[in-house]
C-alpha cells in the first residue's frame, strides 16, 4: 500500500520532469527538468532494491551528463528562447504509435510497481560478483572497457588542435 | 507495519541528528575560521559579541535574516529562488552516510562511499542554477568555473578512494573505519594514511577543490568575479549558500577522517574506552570530532598561507598532476593486493 503510494509520487515526479523537458520554453529549464526526471528514476531503482544502479544513475546522469549539458547551455547564447514550431502531421501519429507499442509491452510483461526487496539482488556486492566472475560477464566487461578507451583516444585525437606533441 | 514505522522513526531521528550536528559545527566554524585567519593576519578577529566573540555567529545570522531580500529584475525568478534551497539540500545529502561512532550513523548504506561521490556531484547543479538564474556575467563566469572544476576534480577524488575500497573490500563507511581499528604494537594505528599516502595527498587536494576553498576557490574569487555565483544573492538566500559551503567543509573533513585517519579510533584510548559501556560512544564522538577539527584547522591554515591559483594552472594540476597519480595509486594497490 505504502509502496504503491511512494511509487505513484516518484513516478509522477519523473513524468513531470519528462514533460518539462519537452514543453520548457527555455533550454536551461529543459535541462533542469531532465535532472528531476533522472533523479526520480534513480529513486524508483531504490524502491526496487537496485541500489547500485540508483547510485550509478545519480553519479553518471545527474552528476555528469546534466552538469555537462548545463555547462554547454551556458556556453551558448545566454538567453536562448526556443520557438514553438507548428507540429507537422507525422509527430502526433508517431507519438501515438509509440505509446501503443509501449502499452502493448507493459501489458505483456506483467508490470509490477515494486519488487520484493532482495528478489532481484541489486546491491553492490552481488553486482560485483556477476560482473567480475569469469563465467558470467568478465569478458564482455573488459571488452566494453577497451571499446570506451578506444573511443576516448579517438575523441582526444579529433579534438587536438595542432600536430605538435 | 510497526517495523515500517520503526524504520521511518529511525530515519527521521538520523536526519535530525545529522542536521543538528552540522548546524552546530557550521556555527562554530564561522567563528573559528575568522579567529584563526585573524591570528594568522596578526589581528584580533571578532571579539565584541560574547566572550572571545563566541556569539558572533548568532549576531551574523540575525543580521542576515533581517536583511532585505533582493531579486534582480532580469533574473530567472524560479531558478534564482530555487538555487539556494537546492544548494543546502544537496550539501546535506552526503552527510547521512558518515558515521561519527560505531553505529552512530544516519544510514549505513552498502554503497556508502560510492553514494557520497554520486550525491556530492549534485551540488554543482545548484551552483549552476544560481549562476544562470542571476543573469549576471560574474555569476555566469563563476558558475562555469565551478562546472569545470568539479568535473575535473571529481575523477581523481573517486579514483583515490578506490585503493581503500579495494583493501577493505566494502564500500560502507562503517566497514572502512572498522578495518582501521587496530594498531601495530598497540601504539601505531593502522590508518589508511600509512597504507595509502599518495591517495591521501590526491584526495586532500581534490576535496579542497570540491569544497571550493583557497587555493582552489576560483568559483568565487573576489578579486576578479566580485563573489562568483552568489554575487546577486543577499540576506537569507546568501546565508543558505554560506551554510552549504561550510557544510561541505565539515563533510569533506569528516570524510577525510573516516577514510584516512581511522574515524573514531585512537590507538591507546579506544581499547580502554571499550569497557565504559554507553560512555564509549561519547569517547568515539569526541575522538572523531577532535580529528575533524585537526583537518579543519589545517585547511584554515592553508587558507591563511597560500594564494589563489590561476584557472589554467588549476585545471592543469587536476588533469596532469592528480589524475595520473590517482591512477598510479590504483594500479600499485591492485598489484600489491594480488601478490599478497
Amino acid at each position: 500500500m505504502i509502496q504503491d503510494a511512494v511509487f505513484l509520487v516518484i513516478s509522477l515526479c519523473a513524468v513531470a520532469g519528462a514533460a518539462g523537458v519537452v514543453f520548457a520554453q527555455r533550454l536551461f529549464h529543459a535541462v533542469l527538468s531532465l535532472a528531476l526526471c533522472l533523479l526520480s528514476v534513480a529513486a524508483i531503482y531504490i524502491t526496487l532494491g537496485a541500489e547500485f544502479l540508483a547510485v550509478i544513475q545519480v553519479l553518471v546522469y545527474a552528476g555528469g551528463v546534466v552538469v555537462l549539458f548545463l555547462f554547454a547551455v551556458m556556453l551558448t547564447k545566454s538567453d536562448l528562447q526556443l520557438k514553438r514550431e507548428p507540429l507537422d502531421t507525422f509527430a502526433p501519429v508517431s507519438a501515438v504509435l509509440f505509446g501503443v507499442l509501449v502499452l502493448f509491452y507493459i501489458a505483456r510483461t506483467g508490470f509490477v510497481a515494486h519488487g520484493e526487496r532482495g528478489a532481484a539482488p541489486g546491491d553492490v556486492a552481488s553486482v560485483g560478483q556477476v560482473i567480475f566472475s569469469p563465467t558470467k560477464y568478465a569478458l564482455p566487461f573488459e571488452l566494453v572497457g577497451i571499446l570506451l578507451l578506444a573511443a576516448m583516444v579517438g575523441a582526444i585525437y579529433l579534438a587536438r588542435r595542432d600536430e605538435r606533441w | 507495519m510497526s517495523e515500517l514505522i520503526w524504520s521511518i522513526a529511525r530515519a527521521l531521528v538520523g536526519v535530525v541528528a545529522v542536521i543538528l550536528f552540522l548546524s552546530l559545527n557550521v556555527l562554530f566554524l564561522t567563528w573559528l575560521e575568522r579567529k584563526v585567519i585573524a591570528r594568522i593576519h596578526v589581528r584580533y578577529g571578532p571579539n565584541r559579541a560574547g566572550p572571545f566573540g563566541l556569539l558572533q555567529p548568532i549576531a551574523d545570522m540575525l543580521k542576515l535574516l533581517t536583511k532585505e531580500d533582493i531579486v534582480p529584475e532580469k533574473a530567472d525568478r524560479l531558478v534564482f529562488n530555487l538555487a539556494p534551497v537546492m544548494a543546502f539540500l544537496f550539501a546535506l545529502l552526503p552527510a547521512v552516510t558518515i558515521g561519527i561512532g560505531s553505529g552512530l550513523i544516519a544510514a549505513d548504506l552498502p554503497a556508502g562511499v560510492l553514494y557520497i561521490a554520486a550525491v556530492s556531484s549534485l551540488s554543482t547543479i545548484a551552483i549552476l542554477m544560481a549562476a544562470w538564474g542571476s543573469n549576471n556575467k560574474y555569476s555566469l563566469l563563476g558558475g562555469m568555473r565551478t562546472a569545470a572544476q568539479s568535473l575535473s576534480y571529481e575523477i581523481p577524488l573517486v579514483l583515490s578512494m578506490l585503493g581503500i575500497v579495494a583493501i577493505v573490500g566494502s564500500l560502507s563507511t562503517q566497514d572502512i573505519v572498522e578495518a582501521q581499528s587496530s594498531a601495530w604494537f598497540g601504539i601505531i594505528p593502522k590508518w589508511f594514511i600509512f597504507y595509502q599516502p599518495l591517495a591521501f595527498i590526491v584526495f586532500l587536494s581534490a576535496v579542497v577543490a570540491e569544497m571550493g576553498r583557497i587555493p582552489f576557490d576560483l568559483p568565487e574569487s573576489e578579486s576578479e568575479l566580485v563573489a562568483g555565483f552568489h554575487t546577486e544573492y543577499s540576506g537569507m538566500k546568501f546565508a543558505m549558500f554560506m551554510f552549504a559551503e561550510y557544510i561541505h567543509f565539515v563533510v569533506g573533513s569528516a570524510l577525510l577522517v573516516t577514510l584516512f585517519l581511522g574515524g573514531w579510533y585512537l590507538p591507546v584510548i579506544s581499547p580502554l574506552a571499550e569497557n565504559l559501556g554507553v560512555l564509549k560512544y561519547l569517547v568515539q564522538v569526541a575522538i572523531f570530532v577532535a580529528k575533524m577539527y585537526v583537518i579543519i584547522f589545517f585547511l584554515m591554515w592553508v587558507r591563511g598561507t597560500l594564494t589563489r591559483t590561476k584557472v589554467n594552472d588549476m585545471l592543469g594540476f587536476g588533469w596532469k598532476g592528480l589524475l595520473p597519480l590517482a591512477l598510479l595509486n590504483v594500479v600499485v594497490t591492485g598489484v600489491v593486493l594480488t601478490l599478497r
